[in-house]
């Protein structure tokens, strides 16, 4: 029993950073339309930047905001180049297009980063706690405690922001329908790039989490987790914040339970099996919300 | 000429997949997982040669027929999703089978499925390519491909013409899974060997980035990205990463100039008004 106890806390933290991929989904998507796929690879620059930092001797306490910053002008620099075209230029005609080049630009980058610092898995650069700690008979496994802290924190951040704040609400309305939003004195522009921004920072924080859970690190690690976390986003209901994060946490603890219950080896055989019969039966996703047209 | 065949081989076999995700892409529909099929191709042609002892022929056409029913069992399935969210089932159908097959013993795990018979060559790749090209030359003079790209273009339009959107994706799908497992499979008698790295989702996105580059409007478009993309790294010389690198730069760059590709319908019309000697009238222009 104390064992599966365990066993589903490692998953919520595992599940909480996929929880965040998607919810970086939901916002990109939420003020773009595109479903921007480069936004995997924001999972891999923070730990790879780290990597880099920390070798060159930087402290760790200042090495991770700067990955993170650097994931932040990353995802920048994709919208402004390879997304902004479409919203505003002749790319607009066809859905597939923009897809299609964010996959390009995905593919571009990893393969640039895996040139340029070696394709092959490294170890996470900082050393966490690594003892576990006993609370009654209980022994849980610092790292995950560590994630789902970060996890929370970010959640209330973000739903501080999202509800309570004037960027918050212009982004809700860009969201709603960007004209109208533009008509009310709203920058549309600016709130994209910013609602980007904040999509890469939540990347790069589920990306440092992935690499401190599993210890390891690599150019190849964002398509990995990113098809997961895209996966969430669509079972949440595509534009449903809340329904990311449940479905987030619960795909963690259900992958967590098959790995130790039923097989490691066949646990993403299992998950995706598991995640296309709910896409199946409930191909408006289990938290569809009432807005826009924009779902599967 | 065995260096120029073992070259070509492979990217007349390529080719035959990416036709196959052209006939998908046709009926509106994009698969970012298309090597699972071309895997599932191939295992299945590999496996009915190995243990069944057929001559290659049948295992083939078992390879084509079982990878078009799994095709069409998928798309029946994630019909009710729509354009990149239908994408991204298609991916995650990918990660499933390949982890499937990497997973199960009894089709050789990681390693792979060993001592298929040899029989592809450099004549039998151009008579698939040839018999692909036939197939959807036909398919896109036909009713069938005529209802694929009526609803591709509106479904609401197509259901008011009575046509089944529904049924035409799925036929749609099969084909493309068809085409594809047929390359799968004669893959796998290529090399005597067909391993889950064959269908990994890298080989799927260069799927994708072939014909996207080549172009979606025409079946050439097909065959001028796989032959361009393929063909040019081998003369410059250019390797392994900064080929992928340089793919997602050139990928990006064609879907922001020309989202329909680099080949579409009119540039045939201005090469065959070259022919004709008359100026051709652009649809587009004249609105």
């Amino acid at each position: 029993m104390e064992f599966a106890v365990q066993q589903i806390i490692s998953g919520l933290a595992l599940g909480g950073s996929y929880a965040l991929v998607a919810l970086g989904f939901v916002l990109t998507f939420g003020v773009l339309n595109i479903l921007n796929i480069a936004h995997v690879q924001t999972i891999m620059i923070a730990p790879m930047a780290l990597a880099l930092l920390t070798a060159a001797g930087i402290p760790a306490i200042v090495a991770v905001p700067l990955g993170l910053l650097a994931t932040v002008l990353f995802g920048a620099l994709v919208f402004l180049i390879g997304l902004k075209p479409f919203v505003t230029g002749r790319g607009r005609a066809t859905y597939l297009a923009p897809f299609i080049a964010s996959f390009g630009i995905s593919l571009l980058v990893e393969n640039l980063v895996a040139t340029l610092l070696g394709s092959d898995p490294r170890s996470f650069p900082i050393t966490l706690p690594n003892d576990l700690w006993h609370i009654g008979d209980f022994e849980i496994v610092p790292t995950d405690m560590i994630a789902l802290g970060v996890v929370a924190l970010t959640l209330v951040i973000l739903a501080m922001v999202v509800n309570r704040t004037n960027f918050g609400r212009a982004m809700r309305a860009v969201a709603e329908n960007p004209d109208v939003a533009a008509a009310q004195g709203i920058s549309v522009a600016q709130t994209v790039l910013i609602t980007v921004m904040s999509a890469s920072l939540l990347g790069g924080i589920s990306g440092l989490l992935f690499a401190a859970e599993s210890f390891s690190e690599a150019p190849f690690m964002g398509l990995d987790y990113g098809l997961k976390g895209l996966v969430v986003m669509i079972l949440g209901g595509v534009t449903s914040p809340i329904g990311a994060v449940v479905t987030g946490l619960g795909l963690g603890v259900v992958e967590s339970l098959t790995e130790t219950y039923v097989s490691s080896v066949f646990r993403d055989v299992i998950t995706f099996a598991l995640l296309f019969a709910a896409l199946i039966l409930r191909p408006q996703g289990m938290f569809a919300g009432s807005s826009r047209e924009a779902r599967p | 000429m065995d260096i120029i065949a073992s070259i070509l081989v492979p990217t007349l076999i390529d080719a035959i997949a990416v036709l196959g995700l052209y006939v998908i892409a046709a009926s509106g529909r994009l698969s970012a997982g298309h090597a699972a099929f071309f895997g599932i191709g191939g295992y299945a042609s590999g496996l009915v040669s190995v243990h069944l002892g057929l001559p290659v022929p049948v295992s083939l056409i078992a390879g084509v027929a079982f990878s078009a029913i799994c095709g069409a069992l998928f798309a029946l399935l994630a019909d009710r999703l729509t354009h990149w969210f239908f994408a991204v089932a298609t991916l995650a159908l990918a990660a499933m089978v390949l982890g499937l097959v990497s997973g199960l013993d009894a089709l050789g795990g990681a390693t792979g499925l060993y001592h298929i018979p040899l029989w592809t060559g450099m004549t039998q790749a151009v008579a698939g390519l040839a018999a692909a090209i036939a197939l959807v030359v036909w398919l896109d003079a036909s009713m069938l491909g005529r209802a694929m790209r009526a609803v591709r273009d509106s479904e609401l339009a197509a259901r008011s013409l009575a046509i089944d959107p529904t049924r035409v994706r799925v036929i749609a799908f099969a084909i493309g899974a068809g085409l594809a497992g047929l390359a799968g499979g004669l893959w796998a008698h290529s090399v005597g060997i067909i391993k889950p790295s064959d269908m990994s989702l890298e080989h799927s996105l260069l799927y994708l980035v072939y014909l996207s580059i080549g172009g979606v409007d025409l079946w050439a478009g097909a065959l001028f990205g796989t032959f361009l993309l393929s063909l040019l790294p081998e003369i410059v010389r250019f390797s392994g990463q900064y080929r992928l690198a340089a793919f997602g730069a050139l990928l990006t760059l064609v879907m922001i100039v020309r989202p329909a590709g680099l080949v579409t319908g009119r540039e045939i019309d201005r090469i065959k008004s070259l022919f004709r000697g008359k100026r051709m009238v652009d649809p587009s222009e004249t609105g």
